[in-house]
């Protein structure tokens, strides 16, 4: 585990370009805005998010997914050091985000670093099987879709808000519940994706 | 079956079909693996390997039937398939520090020690020629200590002077631990010298194994032209079929 979370490590170290700087460009036009620091969580929290992608990607490009089969590491380890990397990335963006938060505004907010954690992390719980099992240029087809989700989500307001009334009791317990099972599918169908890589 | 590693395999896809073959492995051989382009050398070491599963058939180390899992928890085997499969921006330290990690036997002073004797430098892989990539992934291959190796053309993008001194170092390897390895070339000098055994692949099918001594005893020409031989004759025997049909 620790030999595949040192190489992912490196490798987007090794890969840093200047067209990050390029993500800068929509946060400056927020600068002094009043939804800067919202804009700035949101896209911090993709950048950061979307290394995980490039790690496998790299494991694709340098065919180290031919590999899977007969490495000495099981299945298992392999997928789960992409969900621990994402633990870390997130973790890192929650930070990063905390520290702007409170240079820009001089309040302790954890609100911002929450998003930007959280969009990491939800980010990958889409992106990482998806990338197992289609590979990472299909796997992003996947993510567009998953973009037509709150549009569809609009049309049942008033269900959304019934539910909402009756759950509401309940809703970090619910909220941690669905999590759990949302990362329960991801892994699984991670594991099963990596089982199937064969030449 | 006392064999180190014994296989009884074939492998079918639906443009080519490796046919089934016998395959075994003796501590301290050396086995080289020849055939035109597209015989089945890659196939054959794949299937080995466990990285393809067979279409029918068992492998066997020491007696035991390996599934390509049983591989993943007693990794005694150790490959190369002409790909360097790390970030073209590592160096060999940082290919030492993540296989460290996966291989319970890995050697870091041995690794050190064979990247010094090949003369590879610690440089990013990007910067490395194709015959340095080669020796890199021999010091890895070798630093894991692994009982059996399989090679896909090792020998690949080397001058001779290196192709020497990398053919010597594995038969040193080999005769010191007691392992065996597997190496596909299209050189069929370096097998004269350095293999025990031989096998010859011609469109998926094995049509020549055995020990070179055995070729070479009674036989005033070479290795090389033995093996023109055989094959000129299955290209004939094809030729004469597609003349029939």
């Amino acid at each position: 585990m620790k030999g595949l979370l040192y190489k992912d490590f490196k490798s987007i170290l090794k890969l840093i370009s200047p067209v990050y700087l390029m993500s800068l460009i929509p946060i400056i036009v927020y600068i002094g805005k009043d939804m800067f620091l919202f804009m700035f969580s949101i896209i911090i929290g993709i950048l950061f998010g979307m290394q995980v992608s490039i790690t496998i990607s790299v494991d694709e490009k340098t065919k180290l997914v031919n590999y899977y089969r007969i490495l000495p590491l099981s299945y298992h380890v392999i997928a789960m050091e992409k969900y621990i990397f994402t633990l870390i990335i997130s973790l890192l963006t929650g930070i990063i985000i905390f520290l702007v938060t409170f240079s820009y505004s001089g309040q302790l907010s954890l609100l911002y670093p929450f998003i930007g954690f959280y969009v990491a992390l939800i980010y990958n719980m889409i992106v990482i099987p998806a990338s197992f099992y289609f590979g990472v240029e299909k796997g992003r087809y996947i993510l567009i879709g998953f973009t037509i989700l709150p549009i569809i989500i609009t049309k049942f307001n008033n269900v959304l808000l019934k539910l909402y009334s009756i759950l509401q009791t309940n809703l970090i317990a619910l909220a941690v519940i669905l999590h759990l099972i949302i990362f329960v599918i991801s892994y699984v169908i991670s594991v099963k994706s990596i089982e199937k890589y064969r030449i | 079956m006392s064999s180190l590693f014994y296989a009884k395999v074939s492998k079918r896809y639906p443009a080519f079909e490796l046919q089934p073959f016998d395959f075994y492995l003796n501590e301290c051989d050396i086995v080289g693996l020849i055939g035109a382009n597209g015989a089945g050398k890659t196939t054959f070491l794949n299937l080995l390997e466990g990285r393809c599963l067979p279409s029918s058939g068992e492998v066997y180390y020491k007696g035991r039937v390996m599934k390509p899992i049983s591989w993943k928890k007693n990794p005694v085997v150790s490959f190369y398939d002409g790909i360097c499969p790390f970030c073209e921006k590592f160096n060999p330290k940082d290919i030492c520090t993540v296989m460290a990690d996966w291989y319970p036997k890995w050697s870091s002073e041995q690794y050190f020690d064979y990247l010094n004797f090949l003369n590879v430098q610690i440089i990013a892989i990007k910067q490395m020629s194709l015959g340095t990539k080669n020796k890199l992934m021999l010091a890895t291959m070798l630093a894991q200590n692994p009982e059996i190796l399989f090679c896909d053309e090792l020998t690949t993008g080397l001058d001779p002077v290196a192709r020497e001194k990398v053919l010597h170092l594995l038969k040193e390897y080999i005769n010191k631990t007691h392992s065996a390895v597997i190496f596909s070339t299209h050189i069929i000098s370096d097998l004269e010298k350095f293999a025990s055994r031989i096998i010859l692949l011609d469109n998926g099918k094995v049509i020549l194994n055995t020990d070179i001594s055995c070729i070479l005893e009674g036989n005033k020409i070479s290795l090389e032209n033995v093996v023109y031989d055989y094959l000129s004759k299955s290209t004939l025997a094809k030729g004469n079929d597609n003349l029939i049909l």
